[in-house]
């Protein structure tokens, strides 16, 4: 029987272990591919390369923008509470009052009157926390002394940790003789306990003398120094030990710090929701990441969760509140997470910091990339023109990170992870290409930086460049062990301006000139007459500064020079080009010797607003003549010109310098003249040239009266009278592409182009000493004109260029919203200004000539 | 009668059970220099191990020369050191992860609750000898006490997973000596009660929470895995050592990654994986082929073990050849089952494979007895018609 008995004791062992068998078969042969791929996601990961963007230049290569790497200081307080002797000493002793006042409540004694917390706001306080810390008494440690358990088990952490951290010794060397001293009741100090266990170890180790206050003041003068070091960099003030007692009050407050679940995070819009979370006190933030982080307090649970629930569910009717919903309650503070404190230390402040930042756990030194302006471009109006990047937001989400994505994965570079992953199982090949998307696009997310406005968000796709990922084996420490290759890193490429950092200066300094300084805008634009390349820009406008003082500051997008005024008799050129090529071609045309001479007012009977169609002087038969009357800037010339014109020779006129905007409809001429896109400009950021037709009749209309260009593309159309072809603007150096011939006789072109001269020399312009530059053919033309009858400001133009044909060298347009001022005196100055101080640099100068 | 001599002894020692021993022993060496060959701390180990088998090799066959029911009259000398000394590990013994399992001396750490396994063994066999046909008292509730006293001192160190096994072992003895399956039948019923009760008060936060995961792992899906923040929080928390080990043993399929080249193991992913986690390195390396091996020498063992039981007239000898066979085999089937999660996560070390002076010390010793009985014909001492 006892053989039977045996027997089966042995079948019971074969028969378990077939059964421990099968569940073996199940995982390794029949749940291999589901295992091994949590194996390869274990210790697969991919490690972000950094990409920096590409700096930007001027015209000759001086970095107008760049990249600089910077450091970051970051607090993880999880860290520093735990291990900084600073962050124990507070917590401990706050930990030891609060033990103290529970149990005497439960006592029925009444708490110390002494008792209080220490915070980081009076950090000469910490010694004494320091102090109260050692001076636990071991008996309040054992878990059945007077305090919690939990308690007494935080209170031996607290001041085991401080000891360790003060004297170097070890937990094993420190933890046993408090266990003791705390097992036997034993009413001395902490430190004492220690203290006596060492000396009864090491007889001759002065551990008798040892005293670990002085060290908790050396790292204590340590943070102060910190402090100050920070508060004063001339950055904004920093209060570093303000920044600790936040995080101090959430750590105690807050036991909860959660990350807002989606179906919370979609309630939010319902107001109901988000006032029942301010009435619950519950802190509602967003991380660097935009993510949603919701604090809670201790009682939120008990006091308001199943309120929590049923605003979450009738708001949300359709969402399901599951067990996870719930279970973000449980989830433990979070500390751990690193929290910004002070952005781009400087490098000594960094480097002071690094070398002390071993004893000073929970602080992190980061590297970051701060985008910063080159040595020499310290230009406001630069500055605008360049624009400005900031880490991702939110709504990149939706747009632009999608397109980067979408670029990277079209690279054929895109592709190189294929080849790491030969060899890899079938099944995880898709995986391992889900998990790089994934990384790469939180990388953009938490890393990405995105071009904002001008050229920095219009050259975006150049400058960003691509991050590179590369594939690891990571240990479970996340110690890389094993590098795969992978996507190559590829830096943003430099963006070359148009912009001469010289010029621009000039242009600057001529625009902060006491020329119309009443003025409420004012801009200028200087290209290059023969590529159309912009070399110089700027526009000021007047408004309300921070103190409530109205001043002139740099304009952005919608001001000047980026939208339109009426271009005034700045637009006559164009018209007289137009009279002459019709007389040329049999188009409808009045011929021009049969005009009336100009006697101060047009005799015909027509009438703009009440008022008689005038000129601003007589001009006599000098107005048949083309080049005097458009020297003279002769409204009774054109006025009879744009008559005989009609309104469709003026609209050819305008359409032949694409002033026509979008309303060009490729039926006038055989290439496009409209330019809509500038490269490095969004196109947003400027107005197309419109011509308004409603306001004004067409003799107005002739003399600049609804014809709305802005400073650049008046430049460009002068370039266009410079040199007989209309060039394309650019900002970026080499892009601006090929002019577009104006299709107009020469000797018709050089007509228009004496009449500059003429301007300069004897007409509306002659007046501005300043044009008469040796060894400089300043040609242009003046332009005033109203903007209302009921402010009495008008415009004040001048545009023109130096040289002509293939001489011609660059462009300009100058404007100003003035109170009564001429074009010559305000437009014409700026220019004059600006012509001189270029002249005067020999760098600059060769812009001038060619 | 005639006690056999050394030659004799040696000449019917069952040497099939020794090779079998000695490759579960190679195969042992072999995965521990796997598990530890990088990390600093633990490189020493394979050495270290090597010593605790030459060591238990001569203390084993010392044992094996030694006629057993000599070492019948120092059973309950054996029982009453092994109390003691789990008596004074409260006292002397050193903190490890929390638990309060070893004294140290020279370096080396003694497990006492290894011992007190084999203390256990001899004592209750000591006891069942001469009561097969004994009433409850006797044949149940004696061994029941004598099992307990140790089992209540290894709990409370804590080491759940040592404690467990005690329990098979009384069974299976009390069973071979002629206990009604009934009463043992009422005994598990009365084990299972307590343990339940056991739940709720004597275990620890820990202990319970390693159960209540265990629990709810059988419904884990792969989306619930991804995406569950609950399930990613105990996947972090107390789940993370048997999900790894599970990785560990997945991931192996048919024939593994090859010696030393586990990932889990070779990065650390998996804890502990000399000792509670051996079988799961060996699994990831040599694959299901390689577990399945191993799994069979381990059978191989308790069987030939349980044969030596079988063929034995001896009632004292037979019960204690039970003991080991169902020690070793129980330890070695539950190590296994928790490596493969089939039952809460606890650390059990596998025995002769998993790194352990005490713990292979003992199987040895425990082989050794097997052997001692297994080559000697001892008088039966009573005619109780246990044969």
């Amino acid at each position: 029987m006892i053989l039977v008995r045996i027997r089966l004791l042995a079948g019971i062992f074969v028969a378990l272990s077939f059964l421990v068998s099968l569940g073996l078969a199940s995982l390794m042969l029949f749940e291999h591919d589901e295992w091994l791929e949590r194996s390869y996601r274990n210790r697969w990961a991919y490690r972000d390369v950094p990409s920096r963007r590409g700096s930007v230049l001027d015209r000759r290569e001086r970095v107008i923008r760049t990249d600089r790497p910077g450091v970051d200081l970051e607090l993880q307080y999880w860290a520093f509470r735990r291990d900084h002797p600073l962050g124990i000493a507070l917590h401990g002793a706050n930990l030891y009052a609060q033990s103290e006042a529970e149990w005497a409540v439960g006592e029925g004694l009444r708490p110390s009157e002494g008792v209080h917390r220490f915070s980081f706001e009076r950090p000469q306080t910490l010694v004494n926390a320091c102090r109260q810390v050692l001076s636990i008494s071991c008996a309040d440690l054992s878990k059945g002394g007077r305090f919690e358990a939990d308690q007494a088990r935080d209170l031996l952490y607290y001041a085991q940790a401080l000891l360790g951290k003060l004297s170097g010794l070890s937990g094993s060397e420190i933890i046993p003789p408090l266990r003791v001293a705390a097992r036997e009741g034993l009413q001395i100090s902490v430190l004492d306990a220690v203290k006596a266990s060492l000396i009864d170890k090491d007889p001759n180790g002065n551990w008798g003398d040892f005293d670990p206050l002085p060290i908790f003041e050396q790292r204590l003068e340590q943070m102060e120094a910190l402090a100050q070091r920070i508060h004063g960099d001339g950055k904004e003030p920093f209060d570093l030990w303000e920044f600790l007692e936040v995080r101090r009050e959430q750590s105690d407050s807050w036991r909860l710090f959660v990350e807002l679940p989606l179906a919370e995070r979609e309630a939010l819009s319902s107001s109901g929701f988000a006032s029942f979370l301010r009435e619950q006190e519950a802190s509602l933030v967003f991380d660097e990441d935009w993510r949603f982080w919701l604090g809670l307090d201790e009682g939120f649970r008990e006091r308001s969760s199943q309120a929590y629930l049923e605003l979450l569910l009738e708001d949300e009717g359709e969402v399901s509140v599951d067990r996870s919903t719930m279970l973000v309650f449980d989830l433990p503070p979070d500390e751990a997470r690193p929290i910004l404190a002070r952005r781009k230390l400087s490098y000594e402040q960094a480097r002071w910091f690094g070398l002390l930042q071993d004893w000073h756990p929970g602080w992190i030194l980061r590297t970051s990339v701060e985008r910063v302006s080159g040595p020499v471009a310290d230009l406001p109006s630069l500055e605008i023109l360049v624009g400005r990047v900031t880490k991702a937001w939110k709504k990149d989400g939706q747009e632009i990170i999608p397109h980067r994505m979408e670029s990277i994965f079209q690279d054929p570079a895109g592709a190189e992870l294929s080849e790491d992953l030969e060899g890899v199982p079938a099944v995880m090949q898709a995986s391992m290409r889900s998990s790089l998307t994934a990384t790469l696009r939180n990388y953009l997310w938490r890393e990405g930086r995105v071009g904002r406005t001008a050229l920095e968000k219009e050259m975006d796709d150049v400058l960003s460049g691509r991050p590179g990922l590369r594939m690891v084996e990571r240990d479970r420490r996340a110690r890389e062990q094993q590098m795969f290759r992978s996507l190559q890193v590829a830096p943003g490429r430099d963006v070359i301006m148009s912009i001469d950092l010289d010029l621009q200066r000039m242009l600057e300094q001529v625009l902060v000139s006491d020329v119309a300084l009443d003025c409420i805008e004012r801009a200028m634009a200087i290209i290059d007459a023969q590529t159309g390349e912009i070399l110089a820009m700027g526009g000021m406008m007047r408004s309300t500064g921070e103190a409530g003082v109205e001043e002139l500051r740099w304009s952005r997008g919608a001001t000047f020079p980026w939208k339109n005024p009426d271009v005034g008799s700045v637009v006559k050129p164009f018209v007289l080009l137009e009279q002459l090529d019709a007389q040329r071609h049999g188009r409808q045309v009045a011929p021009q010797d049969l005009f009336l001479p100009c006697e101060g007012q047009y005799q015909k009977d027509v009438r703009l607003r009440f008022k008689p169609l005038r000129c601003d002087g007589v001009h006599g038969m000098a107005a048949r003549d083309p080049v005097i009357a458009l020297a003279k800037s002769c409204n009774i010339f054109f006025y009879q010109s744009v008559e005989g014109l009609t309104a469709d020779g003026l609209h050819r006129a305008l359409g032949r310098v694409g002033w026509l905007g979008r309303e060009e409809d490729g039926a006038l001429f055989p290439e496009a003249r409209f330019q809509g896109e500038i490269p490095g400009i969004p196109v947003n950021m400027h107005a197309d040239p419109a011509h308004n037709t409603a306001q004004q009749v067409l003799e107005m209309q002739g003399i600049g009266y609804g014809v709305q260009v802005n400073a650049m593309q008046v430049a460009r159309a002068y370039a266009a009278l410079a040199t007989g072809r209309l060039p394309r603007l650019s900002l970026i150096h080499g892009e601006a592409g090929s002019p577009v011939s104006l299709g107009v006789a020469d000797q018709d072109l050089s007509i228009v182009q004496n009449g500059l001269r003429e301007c300069v020399l004897s007409g509306t312009a002659s007046r501005v000493a300043g044009f008469r530059i040796p060894g400089l053919a300043v040609h242009g033309k003046t332009g005033t004109a109203e903007i209302s009858r009921l402010t009495k400001l008008n415009n004040a133009w001048f545009a023109g260029f130096l040289g002509r044909g293939a001489n011609a060298s660059i462009a300009f347009a100058a404007v100003a919203y003035v109170d009564k001022g001429h074009g010559a005196d305000v437009g014409g100055e700026m220019i004059a200004r600006f012509l001189a101080r270029a002249a005067a640099n020999p760098k600059t100068a060769e812009y001038l000539q060619r | 009668m005639r006690r056999a001599s050394i030659i004799e002894v040696l000449r019917k020692l069952n040497w099939w059970l020794v090779l079998v021993v000695a490759a579960i022993a190679s195969a042992g060496l072999l995965l521990i220099s796997s598990a530890t060959m990088d990390g600093d701390d633990f490189s020493d180990q394979p050495k270290r191990q090597l010593l605790f088998f030459a060591l238990a090799t001569v203390c084993g066959a010392g044992l094996i020369l030694i006629p057993y029911p000599r070492i019948m009259r120092w059973s309950w000398a054996l029982y009453l050191i092994s109390v003691l000394g789990l008596l004074g590990l409260p006292l002397f013994g050193s903190v490890i992860n929390g638990a309060q399992r070893w004294y140290f001396i020279a370096g080396f750490g003694i497990q006492p609750a290894e011992f007190a396994k084999l203390a256990v063994i001899l004592s209750l066999a000591a006891w069942l000898r001469f009561r097969s046909q004994s009433d409850t008292v006797d044949g149940l509730l004696i061994p029941v006490l004598i099992t307990a006293l140790p089992v209540a001192l290894v709990f409370i160190q804590p080491d759940l997973g040592s404690s467990l096994v005690f329990w098979p072992v009384l069974l299976a003895m009390c069973y071979a000596a002629g206990t009604s399956g009934r009463s043992l039948v009422l005994l598990m019923a009365v084990g299972v009660a307590l343990l339940l009760v056991a739940n709720f008060t004597v275990l620890h936060e820990y202990q319970l929470e390693r159960v209540q995961v265990w629990l709810e792992h059988w419904l884990w899906d792969a989306q619930a895995v991804a995406e569950d923040e609950a399930v990613r929080e105990h996947l972090r928390g107390a789940a993370y050592q048997p999900w790894q080990s599970l990785i560990a043993i997945g991931g192996g399929g048919v024939s593994g990654f090859g010696y030393t080249s586990g990932p889990q193991n070779r990065f650390e992913f998996l804890p502990y994986r000399s000792v509670d986690y051996i079988f799961s390195v060996a699994c990831e390396e040599f694959g299901f082929l390689g577990a399945m091996t191993l799994l069979l020498l381990e059978l191989m063992l308790v069987l030939m073990i349980f044969g030596v039981a079988a063929r034995s007239r001896e009632r004292y000898g037979r019960l204690i050849a039970v003991g080991i066979g169902t020690y070793l085999g129980v330890q070695f089937l539950l190590h296994v089952a928790v490596c493969a999660w089939l039952v809460p996560a606890t650390g059990l070390p596998m025995p002769l494979v998993s790194y352990g002076g005490s713990s292979t010390m003992v199987a040895m010793m425990g082989v050794a007895l097997v052997l001692n009985v297994g080559a000697r014909r001892e008088p039966v001492l009573a005619a109780d018609g246990f044969a």
